[in-house]
């Protein structure tokens, strides 16, 4: 183990300054907006592959502009809260355990 | 299945054989060398394989492989089969074992290294087996050999650990035998061993098909049957959670997409298993825990892959495989680093190791990337023919499935791993760069992710059917594969910005193995107070009453009737002209030694005669 605690003295890094973490931050919602502007233009101007080939339900908003943008960020909302609710609901633990559960 | 019969000069993993035995015997060094040297050669063995099926497959087009048979106790067994599946195992096998050897040069302990070699040629075996005899050696070989990755870190819990996962993987290898003795039984002949579709079989009910699935369903991860991953992984040495993730399950997939292409069975349970390990992955504080669960939910892609069982789907799923290994390889391998480094590998122990390690943490966020599947890394050109392919066959919910997980993928192993890890609070670590090895072994895999994320036509062309009429890169699928992954990153960081996510906690979560571990425990409990209880009393009521009053009785029993008799037979003047007392004490003696007076004896005996013909009148 060659584990070493923080010297006090040591350079600060770029990542230690919290406004360039937030110039990061803001950067990617940037990111974020282009992307979907990108798909929409993408969408009007050109034609946007479905990925089902037949009539069915999913296949019109399959290629709306932005479902998958919202698709991902309802997907992952849902599952940490989901994951929160599995750890504990209401306060009565579900799933988690102490970390000695097992040698208990 | 059309192929030809030809004789080999070698077995493909004689090479890793046979240098897995030399690290055996080797120490220092020179055990790291070979270490390297079997998986090279080993990969040259393949390659000449491969130049032998394209010169066979030049004067017959219509040719799909070779096998090499022998005879052993007098059955037929096609001990290797040649075609461009078993190749492409081959190759990645060889070259994971290549990494993993690496990885672990600075390593001296001679049964982690020999076991990895041997380990890496049991997979190469599972993926060349010819049929399913063959198929079974290997597979028994795949159990015993990897279980010291687990035992090779030397303490209570992977002990424990490593004989749970021991339980699981014999246990597959006997429901595997019944199996294939059951088809045998049911179909006979050379036929019964044949490596071919169990599909038919499997869905008409046949029990032999069923036992098999149910074997590779155990080493595949499949719900239920999965707790060995993720139990026994994070357990594992640094190095040894490397060989593990790449061989076992691999080899499983492989033998899944020979026997059982087209089973509808398997969309569903793919699904499933690319869906509930998110959830766990997300609450998991162990990170090597959270690359278990990831690892089952890229194993669900490839088994809806094969259940689709089109010829792209199951390309698809082959080159996912391919990927997977060297992605969650990495992802492996970098966190060894920070255990190696460290000693810790708890989520909320850790953070901020970007300070000191900053190649481990490009390496693994180029890991991250590609188990995510970002355009020009390597998921982005696999995963999709599997969702593209669910799509085209009309599995609405199931492609929403693998959308959800896809996006869920991102979040825990995609972001979770290496913010965790390497940013998030500071936690005050300074640990070391990771050794050279290491880092030349992550920049391999590193380099082979953005490779085929760039040159996909490169994997493509060694897949059976060479994923024809498939084009990762349109338009489309890059805008939308970026737009899901941006937003579910947008999502944890709002999220986590708002404090709704939820922290690293020192805890354990509760799987599917509560049921033998805390369950199972106290039905021995049970079974341990309620029975030996019992026992406990019946023992001392019949062995220590019953039994002892018998033995009492019959060692002392005369001497009582004897004394009770004395009285009326000292007044009757049969013991002589002594005081009674005396007379009694001296026929007690007599009667202890087995000596009475000859009047006494002859009398005695005149009663039993005459009570003999009293009672046989």
């Amino acid at each position: 183990m060659t584990e070493k605690t923080k010297n006090p003295k040591e350079p600060k890094r770029w990542l230690d300054d919290a406004g360039n973490v937030k110039k990061l931050v803001r950067g990617f919602y940037w990111t974020c907006g282009l992307v979907i502007l990108i798909d929409l233009i993408f969408s009007i101007g050109w034609h946007k592959h479905a990925a089902f080939s037949d009539e069915s339900l999913i296949e019109g908003p399959e290629t709306w502009p932005a479902f998958y943008g919202i698709y991902g960020f309802v997907a992952c909302s849902v599952l940490v809260f989901i994951a929160k609710a599995l750890r504990a609901y209401k306060g009565k633990p579900l799933l988690m355990r102490d970390e000695d559960y097992w040698e208990k | 299945m059309i192929s030809a019969s030809t004789e080999l000069v070698a077995h493909p993993c004689s090479a890793l054989l046979v240098f897995g035995l030399v690290a055996a015997v080797l120490r220092g060094r020179s055990a790291s060398i070979a270490m390297l040297l079997g998986p090279l050669l080993g990969m040259w063995i393949v390659y000449d394989l491969g130049l032998t099926l394209k010169g066979l497959q030049e004067a017959n087009p219509m040719l799909e492989g070779f096998s090499s048979s022998l005879t052993l106790f007098g059955y037929e067994m096609t001990s290797v089969l040649v075609d461009k599946q078993s190749l492409l195992f081959g190759y990645l096998f060889h070259l994971a074992a290549l990494i993993a050897g690496i990885y672990s040069f600075h390593l001296r302990d001679p049964w982690q290294l020999s076991m990895g070699l041997l380990y890496a040629a049991s997979a190469v075996g599972v993926a060349f087996a010819g049929d399913l005899l063959c198929l079974f050696l290997w597979w028994e070989a795949l159990a015993i050999t990897s279980v010291f990755q687990i035992w090779g870190r030397k303490t209570d819990r992977s002990e424990k650990a490593g004989f749970r996962y021991l339980f699981f993987h014999v246990l597959s290898g006997l429901v595997l035998l019944a199996g294939i003795v059951l088809r045998y039984h049911t179909v006979g002949g050379s036929e019964g061993f044949a490596l071919a579709s169990l599909t038919d079989a499997f869905e008409s009910g046949d029990l032999g098909a069923q036992l098999i699935l149910f074997a590779i369903g155990v080493k595949c991860a499949f719900p239920f049957l999965h707790v060995w991953l993720t139990d026994g992984y994070p357990e594992a040495t640094p190095t040894g959670a490397v060989f593990l993730s790449a061989f076992t399950s691999k080899a499983a997939i492989c033998i899944l997409a020979r026997l059982f292409p087209g089973t509808e069975l398997l969309i569903t349970i793919g699904a499933t298993m690319a869906m509930f390990p998110i959830f766990y992955a997300v609450i998991e504080n162990d990170l090597r825990r959270v690359l278990g669960y990831s690892m089952i939910n890229q194993i669900g892609f490839m088994v809806v892959g094969i259940g689709i069982g089109t010829e792209l789907a199951i390309d698809g799923s082959l080159a996912h495989a391919f990927n997977d290994v060297l992605f969650k390889g990495l992802l492996f391998m970098s966190m060894g680093a920070v255990l190696y480094r460290t000693g810790e590998i708890r989520g909320s122990e850790l953070g901020g190791l970007f300070r000191t390690m900053p190649w481990t943490t490009g390496f693994c966020i180029v890991g991250a990337a590609s188990i995510s599947a970002f355009p020009l890394f390597s998921g982005f050109v696999s995963k999709s023919i599997i969702m593209a392919e669910a799509a085209a066959h009309g599995h609405h919910v199931v492609w929403l499935c693998l959308l959800f997980a896809s996006a869920g993928v991102f979040h825990h192993a995609g972001i979770k791993i290496p913010f965790f890890a390497f940013f998030a609070h500071d936690s005050g670590l300074r640990p070391k760069e990771a050794p050279l090895n290491m880092l030349i072994a992550m920049g391999i895999a590193a380099f082979m992710c953005i490779f085929i994320g760039c040159n996909p036509d490169w994997l493509y062309g060694m897949l059976p059917g060479g994923a024809a009429g498939y084009h990762p890169y349109d338009a489309t699928h890059v805008i939308t594969q970026t737009e899901i992954l941006l937003f579910s990153a947008l999502a944890f960081t709002l999220l986590n910005l708002w404090k709704l996510y939820p922290p690293e906690l020192k805890s354990v979560n509760l799987d599917v193995d509560w049921v033998y571990r805390k369950a199972g425990s106290c039905f021995l409990q049970y079974v341990d107070t309620f029975w030996n209880r019992l026992n406990d009393r019946a023992h001392s009521f019949f062995i220590g009453k019953v039994a002892k009053g018998v033995a009492d009785f019959t060692k002392a029993g005369h001497l009582r009737v004897f004394e009770f008799l004395s009285d009326p037979m000292h007044e009757m003047g049969l013991l002589g002209t002594d005081t009674k007392a005396k007379a009694k004490n001296k026929f007690r003696k007599r009667t202890e030694l087995g000596v009475h007076q000859v009047g006494l004896t002859a009398l005695v005996g005149i009663l039993f005669l005459l009570l003999f013909l009293f009672l046989a009148r």
